[in-house]
């Protein structure tokens, strides 16, 4: 038997790595790169086809929430109902092959309009002694929180519109002792037990009239937390989340860019962005997200550019989708255009409805990045033209007080330039 | 956060995750696509495969267990680069790159893991530079010439020295595990 030496040599691990002239890639370029690929794969993957539970007691709320729906159409935009959803999936070991049974939780629209955003901001009002926040994260769909406590014990809180956003599905171990119905603040919910030392414990529960399903779940050493009760302390608190200091930090760093002529009903709903100097890099993002009262979403994402023209982005994202060998446009098409008298990338599906569109700075030090539920591709150009520069980046701004990497842009400024000074990078 | 949490994350399609992988294996995934493509090809083309790593990474998010990880990683991104290389019409010829062992077929004979372990002593077992001669030509797929640029040493004496690897290599796998001390001798 004839083995070649080159496939003997695929799993050598021990020291590939310790070669003189290696030239490592900078992480943060490869954050930017991967999740502008993750995003464009994000539009394109359908859900996975998943059996609801068969409770007759869900089926019951979702009747009574129905009705809910209709009397308060007029308080917010009618949004989605939302079921938990139940089904059995494996991981397979990669080495050995062996797979491992998982159950898979998570939630589903139920309707044929999936809401685009959030609807609220939710909190917990009854966090338990010892333990303290150490992450959060907001975004259009889906927000998750965590709590850690010294000594050991980790509570994690997620909730999210459903379908394909994250957190709409949570992997758990086959080894599920207890399986409990409960109601949480009036909708319906369940408890996971895993383990015979129960020391893992999940919990998930659906607003059903603003269409959002919540996990909160306890593990390594959060035993003792009553994990329902601290559920219904969970309440909404807000329609907007509140900028974080991460996302000044970021504005700052990049410039305060936003468009200046918003289409007639739409209003800001929140920002989200990573500072570079967090991972003590140059890479930053922004991604503001706009709303309507039905909805709709309009984001533009502004970030350290990692490409030097618009068309390293349109292949980034052109590559990151699925489709039929060297048929690219069987999927979507690109049309060169100009923003701003800059080149730029105008991305469709091919029936025309506009994916994204794509340009940089004049200096080509940042680069956005615009989609919208709802508009044309005409529109989605008109409103790129009108993106203005509020304030510029904090290292080159006159006032930015000296070593402060956490300036708050002046976002109600008047617009001071088109295009701010370049940036250091890499 | 530690690989566990992170691979909790992953697995879940929550933020912090995969950002935590990139952070901490970066150099690891990019190094090894430079050493494959770094002759022939531009630093665009080792982020793109290092992206392309992660990003299957990501779409498999279910599948690796805690601990696995890197080595995965490893396998990703030798073979997407040796894939771009082959698409850019790069001739992946080695030396001799065949090895006859006994049986019908060697998945028969051990465990994969076994054969990976065996193999894993073997080179680490060479002296200095086969060791790196052998890593470079059967892992990275550079060639003699490459090899003998990099190391300063004419391609005949890289050959020279990959033929006595691969001898080594064959008589580890052919007379067992038992003799692998005396096979070195």
């Amino acid at each position: 038997m004839i083995a070649r030496i080159s496939d003997l040599m695929e799993n050598y691990r021990d020291d590939v790595y310790d070669l003189p002239d290696r030239a490592p890639a900078d992480p943060g370029r490869i954050r930017a790169r991967v999740a502008e690929r993750i995003d464009a794969l994000r539009l394109t993957e359908p859900a996975a086809s998943r059996t609801k539970l068969p409770r007759r007691a869900l089926r019951i709320a979702l009747l009574a929430a129905a009705l809910t729906a209709l009397l308060s159409v007029t308080a917010y935009a009618v949004y989605q109902r939302i079921v938990i959803v139940e089904r059995q999936t494996q991981a397979t070991d990669m080495d050995t092959g062996e797979t491992q049974p998982l159950i898979e939780v998570g939630f589903e629209p139920t309707g044929d309009d999936p809401v685009p955003v959030l609807p609220g901001v939710w909190e917990m009002g009854a966090v338990p002694e010892g333990f303290t926040m150490t992450d959060s994260f907001y975004s259009a769909g889906f927000s998750t929180m965590c709590w850690e406590r010294d000594g050991g014990g980790r509570l994690d809180l997620t909730y999210t519109k459903g379908g394909n956003e994250p957190g709409s599905e949570t992997l758990l171990p086959d080894d599920v002792v207890e399986k409990e119905d409960i109601t949480v603040n009036g909708g319906p919910g369940t408890l996971y037990t895993i383990g015979e030392d129960g020391n893992y414990r999940s919990l998930l529960w659906t607003d059903e009239e603003r269409g959002v399903g919540f996990v909160l779940t306890a593990q390594d050493g959060a035993d003792d937390v009553d994990l329902i009760s601290l559920a219904g302390s969970v309440t909404l608190t807000g329609e907007k989340p509140a900028v974080s200091e991460n996302t000044l930090a970021a504005i700052a760093e990049l410039g305060d860019w936003a468009p200046a002529d918003l289409p007639e009903g739409y209003g800001a709903y929140f920002d989200q962005g990573t500072p570079g100097s967090l991972y003590g890099g140059t890479y930053s993002y922004v991604r503001r997200f706009y709303t309507d009262e039905a909805g709709n979403a309009i984001e533009l994402r502004c970030e350290t550019a990692v490409n030097e023209t618009y068309a390293g982005y349109v292949e980034n994202y052109r590559s990151g989708l699925e489709h039929p060998a060297d048929q690219p446009d069987a999927v979507c098409t690109v049309t060169d255009t100009t923003v701003q008298g800059q080149p730029a990338g105008l991305i469709e599906y091919p029936d025309g409805t506009p994916l994204r569109l794509v340009w940089l700075t004049e200096d080509g030090t940042v680069a956005f990045l615009l989609s919208a539920d709802g508009l044309t591709s005409e529109e989605l150009l008109g409103l790129a033209e009108s993106v203005t520069c509020l304030a510029q980046p904090a290292a080159t701004a006159p006032a930015a007080p000296a070593g402060s990497d956490a300036a708050p842009a002046v976002k109600d400024a008047e617009a001071v330039a088109v295009t701010p000074k370049p940036t250091e990078r890499p | 956060m530690n690989e566990k949490r992170a691979l909790a994350l992953l697995r879940e399609d929550r933020p912090g995750g995969l950002d935590w992988f990139i952070d901490k294996y970066t150099a690891y995934v990019s190094a090894i696509a430079w050493n494959i493509l770094g002759r022939t090809m531009t630093a665009q083309d080792v982020e793109e495969v290092t992206a392309d790593v992660f990003v299957t990474l990501w779409r498999n998010r279910t599948k690796p267990r805690s601990g696995q990880v890197k080595g995965y990683l490893g396998s990703l991104a030798r073979s997407r680069a040796i894939n771009k290389l082959r698409q850019a019409g790069a001739d992946l010829d080695l030396e001799d790159d065949g090895i006859a062992l006994p049986g019908p077929d060697p998945e028969t004979l051990v465990t994969v893991r076994e054969r990976d372990e065996t193999v894993r002593r073997a080179v680490g077992a060479m002296a200095e530079p086969d060791r790196e001669i052998f890593v470079r030509h059967y892992y990275y797929c550079q060639t003699a010439a490459e090899i003998g640029d990099l190391l300063h040493m004419p391609a005949a004496t890289v050959r020279q020295r990959l033929k006595r690897g691969r001898d080594r290599l064959r008589n580890i796998l052919t007379e067992g595990d038992e003799n692998y001390d005396r096979a070195y001798q």
